[in-house]
């Protein structure tokens, strides 16, 4: 891709062209963030099925506002702060469906994809990812976002609206979680 | 896409050609809205439009007949009009000219 990366060519196209231009130009967004935005709400989701609602939704949504990006900050960050909001507004009209208790959650998320045909990890990976699935939203959203993303933890903070030092914490709590599953698996294994 | 995370074949050309549609539709359907509503608003004007009263006889049809004040309806009538045959026909008392409703048999 040609251009500044945190403000790629077409984004003018797609904020201020005309309904064909700005088509053209969603579709070379499109090109470009479609796969990473699936991925990063797959992980929020924890399954293909809402990552495949959500996904649109964000996708929709990123060309009605494109017009509001004001450039103060990355464009990535615009566009993750748009799949976060999506990913955590999902993930809280199912919250009443999701046990509280970490060890609970997890049992439930690792049993889903063991029986996830379009989930091709080993048993290392599977955990990682039930542990990750069964992290609190917020949580869920800073690890994947630094850890998968690997985005700053500037950009993040201006995301979320929170300090870094809190982001900081949130990252931390989840890493113990994480490893401590991992941790279990490698004594089972 | 890259494994352990899997997508259906031919996913990411479907959702594209989804959000595409979805994104053109609400243009198509604003577009039908704004047509819908000028014609409404069209209809709507032309129903509401009456023809001016301009004739004494149509401004004396179009007002009720206790809105009507006497001096003026009188100055309007020529004098041919205001001529009366017999002006015993005429009950002058308080309720004129609504008579009771228990007067009329």
């Amino acid at each position: 891709m040609k251009g500044n990366p945190a403000h790629p060519i077409w984004l003018a196209a797609l904020q201020n062209g005309h309904h064909q231009a700005k088509e053209k130009a969603f579709m070379a967004f499109l090109d470009v963030w479609h796969v990473r935005i699936y991925e990063f709400i797959r992980r929020m989701m924890g399954n293909h099925e809402d990552a495949q609602d959500v996904t649109q939704e964000t996708l929709v949504q990123v060309f009605k506002s494109a017009h509001q990006f004001k450039g103060q900050s990355a464009f990535s960050s615009w566009v993750f702060t748009i799949a976060s909001r999506k990913s955590l507004d999902a993930l809280k009209r199912r919250k009443r469906t999701m046990p509280l208790e970490f060890d609970d959650a997890f049992a439930i998320a690792d049993a889903d994809l063991q029986s996830d045909a379009l989930f091709s990890g080993d048993e290392a990976e599977r955990w990682l990812h039930a542990a990750l699935a069964a992290l609190p939203p917020r949580q869920r959203q800073v690890f994947t976002l630094r850890y998968f993303e690997a985005l700053p933890y500037s950009e993040i903070a201006s995301m979320t609206g929170t300090s870094e030092g809190s982001l900081k914490a949130s990252y931390h709590h989840a890493v113990v979680k994480i490893k401590g599953k991992i941790a279990t698996f490698a004594l089972t294994a | 896409m890259r494994p352990p995370l899997l997508t259906p074949p031919d996913f990411f050309e479907t959702q594209r050609s989804d959000v595409l549609a979805a994104i053109q539709k609400p243009t198509r359907i604003n577009r039908w809205i704004a047509l819908a509503a000028c014609l409404l608003v069209t209809a709507g004007y032309f129903m509401a439009k009456d023809d001016p009263c301009l004739t004494y006889a149509c401004l004396l049809e179009s007002t009720p007949s206790h809105e009507l004040p006497v001096e003026w309806a009188l100055q309007g009538l020529s004098e041919d009009e205001f001529f009366i045959d017999d002006w015993s026909d005429l009950q002058f008392n308080d309720t004129w000219p609504n008579p009771p409703k228990n007067s009329i048999k």
